[in-house]
């Protein structure tokens, strides 16, 4: 049972990963269900960090904040990236306001194994997949949480750093919560 | 070399000094030298200051290669640099905006630095009072967000 269980999570985290699936056009639909900040940001962030790294400045966005100082963007995130490590601090960051929760949802989620193992990683991208590959999952006698409304951002997307002995351990924490509320 | 902020001051300092600045060493490179001024529209003349000060102070350090995969620490800031970010958040702020601009590796990091050190460890709402910022997450949506990361809680 257990064995059956690790297998398939492997599957669907694998499935999660957005390159090769033609799952990807379901996501995309859904996508389009998301508010607007939630839809554009991951792509909005990934093309600023590469203008970092060309070392380019985004000029307008200087223009809005020479009124009122406040940190552009690219400059969170090179002042976030100091606190990566500190998950209490992160997770404080997190919740400060929609703009910052957008700069520290993919700090997190680039190597979500990096620090710690936590069951909870895997119930968080259980509830990415699509309706059906949940479906697929609960006829295997796999109970999933509910969830109504479909998860704030695309967290399997963000995913840069997969570590298969942490993974293979968050799995098993994530049994053990489930038998846990089942039972 | 000369450059005039944006409200036109002049400031007249060492080609060493400016080229600390990647954006203007690059400038100097492709021009040459000229007695034209370097017009630096998007930075005030008192943050210009700031800025000249720290690439005088700093003026003979080696040009550290950027290397992005290193481990960032933010406790490792010395006294001068130090006692230069001792300013109020405006100006921490415009030396973050002025340094992303001129392209100062070094100054950047540690105004950026300096603004980590006064997150950490605070709460969501000490974060919000500290930089002003207004909360613009319904409750609803903060439970969200909250409960897809509470992995990040966990001890």
């Amino acid at each position: 049972m257990v064995k059956k269980l690790l297998k398939i999570c492997k599957r669907a985290i694998k499935k999660l990963n957005p390159r090769k699936s033609d799952q990807n056009v379901a996501q995309e639909k859904e996508n389009s269900k998301r508010p607007f900040w939630k839809k554009v940001l991951p792509q909005r962030l990934k093309r600023k960090r590469k203008d970092q790294t060309q070392n380019t400045v985004i000029r307008n966005k200087f223009k809005d904040s020479v009124s009122s100082p406040s940190l552009p963007t690219e400059c969170l995130i090179e002042v976030l990236t100091y606190v990566q490590d500190d998950l209490k601090t992160l997770n404080a960051c997190l919740l400060v306001c929609k703009e910052w929760c957008n700069v520290v949802v993919p700090l997190y989620w680039s190597r979500p194994f990096h620090c710690k193992t936590s069951g909870n990683v895997i119930n968080t991208y259980l509830q990415c997949l699509s309706k059906h590959e949940q479906q697929n999952i609960k006829a295997c006698g796999i109970k999933l949480k509910r969830n109504k409304t479909p998860p704030t951002f695309h967290y399997a997307d963000l995913l840069r750093e997969l570590s298969m002995s942490k993974l293979y351990l968050s799995v098993d924490a994530w049994i053990h919560i489930s038998q846990r509320s089942i039972s | 070399v000369k450059l005039t902020s944006s409200e036109g001051t002049e400031f007249i300092i060492d080609r060493k000094v400016a080229e600390k600045s990647v954006l203007l060493k690059n400038m100097l490179e492709d021009v040459g030298e000229s007695d034209m001024a370097i017009p630096l529209p998007n930075v005030t003349g008192p943050i210009l200051n700031k800025v000249i000060d720290y690439c005088t102070h700093h003026r003979d350090d080696p040009f550290v290669s950027q290397e992005d995969d290193s481990k960032k620490v933010s406790d490792d800031i010395d006294d001068w640099d130090a006692e230069f970010c001792k300013v109020d958040q405006g100006t921490l702020f415009e030396l973050i905006l002025s340094a992303n601009y001129l392209d100062i590796k070094p100054l950047l990091d540690l105004t950026c630095k300096t603004v980590a050190n006064m997150i950490k460890g605070k709460t969501p709402d000490e974060i919000r009072k500290t930089f002003n910022i207004t909360n613009d997450f319904t409750p609803e949506e903060e439970e969200h967000v909250r409960k897809e990361n509470e992995w990040c809680e966990e001890r």
